[in-house]
């Protein structure tokens, strides 16, 4: 049987790391085994302060969303949108660091307005349908122009309007995630928020009223501008890839 | 790794990276600030991780590079480092919600005072493990000291708490003293 061991040795002891010999000692010795008590109380103490309860703020990891590139995994797939020709360009600027640019605060700003607006005024649909094909061909008609609209990956698709951004005629399909309503605007190439989205396709950024604005690239090589009170990653990963 | 995996995996511990940053800082507005900073760097550096089973200790243990840093280039009124007495230096700022800090305080006082007067080394050391429930090889990690020398603060900062506790009045349970 060994003696009583060194303060050292007990806190070993405590966290159950001390040897057999130790422990059978301890167990055999009132004044060590007060001491082991004394130190996993001391644990049981500190694991009640105040401080050890405290919560890291929401805004940090939303912040932290903002800041960095999301960075979807590249698979041939997601590449069919881009146009042949400019496959080599394309290539070589996702090849680049894209470093964390922040959304356009301007298209940000506008896109949120038109968001929040439309709900406020109970005019978010002007066509209100679950089929993705069906609202494209809605929106299709309404924009003069071609425009495809992706099924949600999960949720469900609620339905599209005409609206604008920057003055310009856009299309906006509006999807639903749990609760939380998102709209994905769809804007004419060459328009100015088309311009201000380019280079911007896979960030995403914190907007303003608890917004947060994805800007993903469209099959079609065109810009999908999604706006939701939803984290990053979720609404980034919101539509079905094909 | 991408920015959603390193997200998914880091967020887990965000309450944990915040808690050590505020020990460190032990300001609420800077240890957000810390906190975020270090995430950012751990972003920066996520090649470097090897194993993302330890993630934890690599986070924290970017926060307290940082800090250090930081403590190093500014003029020496952090005191917690060489570990001296309440009420010299620099006293934790009240930030943010001020009846919560008031709260804080109120109790159980002695225990947090006394972890206060600790050098840091020891002071994290102690609040990894009891808190953050951190092994003695992730300590270590964080540390950045060989396991023997957790091994050591740990026991000095659980001696020096027993004994400051023993002469407080006010706290009369503990029993059973350093050797």
């Amino acid at each position: 049987m060994i003696g009583c061991p060194d303060f050292e040795t007990l806190s070993l002891a405590a966290d159950d790391l001390a040897s057999e010999a130790v422990a059978a000692h301890i167990a055999e010795c009132a004044a060590c085994a007060s001491r082991v008590e004394a130190i996993r109380r001391l644990g049981d103490g500190l694991r009640a302060l105040p401080a050890a309860r405290h919560q890291a703020p929401p805004e940090l990891g939303r912040r932290l969303e903002g800041r960095i590139d999301l960075g979807r995994p590249r698979t041939r797939r997601r590449m069919a949108w881009m146009i042949p020709a400019a496959a080599a360009a394309v290539l070589a600027l996702v090849a680049l660091p894209l470093g964390r640019k922040a959304v356009p605060e301007a298209l940000a700003d506008e896109a949120v307005s038109q968001h929040l607006r439309a709900f406020a005024a109970g005019r978010s649909c002007q066509h209100e349908s679950g089929d993705a094909e069906e609202v494209a061909r809605f929106l299709s008609g309404k924009l003069a122009r071609e425009v495809a609209v992706p099924p949600p990956a999960r949720g469900r698709l609620v339905g599209a309007r005409g609206c604008s951004l920057f003055g310009e005629r856009t299309g906006a399909v509006i999807y639903q995630d749990g609760a939380v309503s998102v709209t994905m605007f769809l804007p004419a190439p060459g328009s100015r928020a088309a311009r201000a989205s380019e280079n911007m396709q896979g960030h995403c950024a914190p907007a303003r009223d608890g917004q947060t604005i994805c800007v993903l690239p469209g099959e079609d090589g065109e810009p999908r501008v999604m706006v939701g009170e939803l984290p990053a990653p979720q609404l980034a990963s919101l539509l079905a890839s094909r | 790794m991408n920015g959603t995996t390193f997200l998914s995996l880091a967020r887990p511990h965000f309450d944990a990276l915040f808690r050590f940053a505020r020990r460190l800082t032990r300001s609420h507005a800077d240890a957000e600030d810390l906190a975020q900073t270090a995430l950012l760097k751990a972003f920066e550096y996520r090649e470097t991780l090897r194993d993302e089973g330890r993630i934890k200790p690599w986070l924290l243990r970017t926060a307290r590079n940082l800090h250090l840093n930081r403590i190093r280039d500014e003029r020496p009124h952090l005191v917690l480092l060489d570990g001296s007495r309440p009420g010299e230096g620099t006293a934790a700022e009240p930030q943010g919600n001020l009846e919560e800090e008031l709260h804080e305080r109120a109790l159980p006082d002695e225990l947090a005072l006394a972890l206060a007067s600790l050098p840091e080394d020891q002071s994290s050391a102690l609040w990894l493990r009891e808190v953050e429930g951190l092994s003695y090889e992730e300590i270590a990690e964080v540390q950045q000291c060989p396991i023997g020398t957790v091994r050591s603060r740990l026991a000095r900062a659980r001696g020096a708490l027993l004994e400051h506790l023993q002469s407080a009045p006010s706290i009369p349970r503990v029993r059973g003293g350093a050797a």
